[in-house]
């Protein structure tokens, strides 16, 4: 009597559907199958599709909704989804009615059907319902509450694990690895490719190849047109200094989704276009302070001191360091007179250091003299490819005008003040101060007026 | 193509038979992996034929056994629907060879679409698959007696090019 029990509680348990959780008996085994799940009499055909169509056209269930039951005359359809399908990760639909069908019609479906697009990894699982009895798999009735069999579609693939990656590979970014006067080289890092979906359910097909060429002077051929699997070195050689080439480089991931066609340009080494500095003025300075005294050496000086400097271009997809240094001064007095210092010397020093750049005026100008200084810069160049400097070079000199001064002279009236060591008072009245701040710290410096 | 591909398997075979044992008790001969290559990319191209309801596809010429009695069902199951796999451009890589195992990996990336009723000229989208295939020597020849689809996460590494 025990065992007649157990047998017939054994044969109820068995016969009930039950959902198997997070492990699956066909296809991937990420999702457990789903609820009320009967593969009884059907081949269970499972295929495996990797597309880079989100639609996934190609899906081979999409078309096999056949009828099963001429009597009573229909089916109704129905699919159980997992993954990312509907736009999160992770997701589960539940079983969701697809279809009724009226025998002996058929029908499809697909995801863009209920407007849904697979990203990453989903598996599908199509079934017909079937109401008597509970289905083949478990004990039932009809208008039962349990959830009655979906019967594994009998003749197509009831289960369908796909795999979508529908996005390109990270773009590569191709540069110059070297360089000379006649030829130039360019290469490119490998990238990754970037996968599709998200979380348990991303996806990447992997990296595929790349497809890369030259191009001389924006002419179309295509010169050394190659697949690699990998990134590779192209160079051009026999090159002008009028030449440009330029090396393309498109990513292709195994599903074929290309990156846009990246492109870098480069002639071989030439001189880069000579910056413009004129941000970079110095201005005219004096002591003393006008008016200066006829007769008397005006100190001149500029101010900031000429100094070395430097321009970064990017010029024919080479980056150029291109540094001025100065190396001389042309002044001009405004009286006719002028002076050429070839060093750093013309630059002056300034007050109260005793400046090189010195001149004394024979007449007053109420007006000012113009005094105006042109610093002379050599300035070379050196190209910087791939942390690697090559240079410097020449490339000439550069004249920058100082902002000048307008500078006052005057004409000092000498006038007695006194004759002490004969005890005698002048017979003039004494000069009153001049007002200047041009003087210096007593026995600094000698000086007028120290 | 096909034609040098079937020489190339009949030269195989050949070898194969001029070596192989006719009993079950001695080993069978060794097969090489430019001759497994051949073998996967014959039963490719007759598979692919089929699926693609040509009836001209022989698909006892490279599958035996439960291979076979699978690709038959689902190329007849297509052919009864109206549907058809059609493959365009494809690039055939021999990924994998076990000689230990008679195991071989064909990866095969391809445009592909599904013709149906329905839809005649569906839009073509890119595909890749990576097809196992246990191969198996009987009647002096080698065949697939074993073949599916691998899951991603199942893919065998694929050589470089250029």
């Amino acid at each position: 009597m025990r065992r007649l029990l157990a047998f017939a509680v054994g044969s109820i348990v068995g016969l009930c559907p039950a959902q198997v959780i997070a492990s699956s008996s066909w296809g991937s085994a990420a999702y457990g199958d789903p609820p009320g799940w009967c593969t009884n009499f059907s081949d269970m055909w499972v295929a495996t599709v990797v597309t880079n169509d989100p639609h996934v056209g190609t899906n081979p269930e999409r078309n096999t909704f056949y009828g099963f039951h001429p009597n009573p005359g229909y089916d109704d359809w129905y699919g159980y989804f997992y993954g990312d399908f509907r736009g999160s990760p992770g997701d589960a639909s539940g079983w969701v009615k697809l279809l009724h069908e009226n025998y002996p019609d058929h029908y499809h479906w697909n995801f863009a059907t209920n407007g849904w697009a697979v990203h990453g990894h989903a598996k599908e699982y199509i079934a017909y319902y079937n109401w008597t009895f509970g289905g083949q798999c478990g004990l039932g009735f009809y208008g039962s509450a349990s959830p009655a069999p979906f019967m594994a579609d009998q003749f197509g693939y009831p289960v369908v694990d796909i795999y979508v990656d529908s996005r390109p590979p990270y773009t590569p970014a191709p540069r110059v690895t070297d360089i000379t006067t006649s030829s130039v080289a360019f290469t490119w890092d490998p990238v990754d490719d970037q996968g599709d979906g998200a979380g348990r359910d991303f996806f990447s097909s992997g990296m595929g190849h790349y497809l890369s060429w030259l191009t001389l002077n924006g002419l179309p051929s295509r010169l050394q047109l190659a697949s690699t699997s990998g990134s590779r070195t192209l160079e051009q050689p026999g090159m002008t200094s009028r030449d440009t080439a330029c090396v393309h480089v498109t990513a292709f991931d195994r599903l074929q989704n290309a990156t846009s066609e990246r492109i870098a340009c480069a002639g071989p080494l030439a001189p880069p276009p000579m910056p413009d500095w004129s941000g970079h003025v110095s201005q005219v300075e004096a002591n003393p302070v006008a008016p200066g005294l006829v007769g008397l050496d005006s100190w001149f000086w500029l101010a900031p001191t000429p100094e070395a400097m430097t321009f970064d271009e990017h010029y024919r997809g080479i980056d150029y360091i291109v540094t001025a240094v100065p190396s001389g001064d042309d002044w001009d007095f405004g009286d006719g007179a002028g002076a050429r210092f070839p060093d750093s010397s013309g630059d002056g020093r300034p007050y109260p250091q005793p400046s090189s750049v010195a001149h004394t005026y024979q007449a007053h100008n109420q007006s000012g003299y113009a005094v105006k200084a042109a610093v002379q810069f050599a300035v070379t160049w050196t190209a910087v490819i791939h942390n690697h400097r090559v240079g410097p070079y020449a490339l000439g000199t550069v004249s920058l005008d100082a902002r000048p001064l307008r500078y006052q002279v005057e004409q000092a009236q000498p006038e007695l003040v006194a004759l002490s060591d004969r005890g005698q008072d002048a017979d003039q009245p004494a000069m009153p101060s001049i007002d200047t701040a041009t003087t210096g710290p007593p026995g600094l410096v000698e000086r007028y007026w120290a | 193509m096909r034609r040098i591909l079937a020489v190339g398997v009949a030269l195989v075979i050949c070898a194969c038979s001029s070596a192989g044992a006719r009993t079950v008790n001695h080993r069978p001969p060794e097969l090489s992996r430019s001759g497994a290559e051949l073998l996967m990319l014959r039963a490719d191209d007759v598979k692919r034929a089929a699926l693609e309801a040509d009836r001209t596809a022989r698909l006892a010429d490279a599958f035996r056994g439960h291979a076979l009695q699978v690709v038959e069902a689902q190329a007849q199951g297509m052919e009864s629907r109206g549907l058809s796999v059609e493959e365009r451009n494809s690039a055939r890589t021999f990924v994998s060879w076990d000689p230990r195992a008679d195991e071989a990996v064909l990866q095969i990336a391809a445009q592909s679409r599904l013709v149906t009723p329905d839809q005649p000229n569906p839009a073509w989208t890119a595909t890749v698959r990576q097809w196992w295939a246990r191969l198996q020597y009987a009647d002096g020849a080698w065949w697939v007696v074993e073949q599916v689809d691998l899951s991603p996460d199942q893919w065998r590494p694929v050589p470089p090019i250029g």
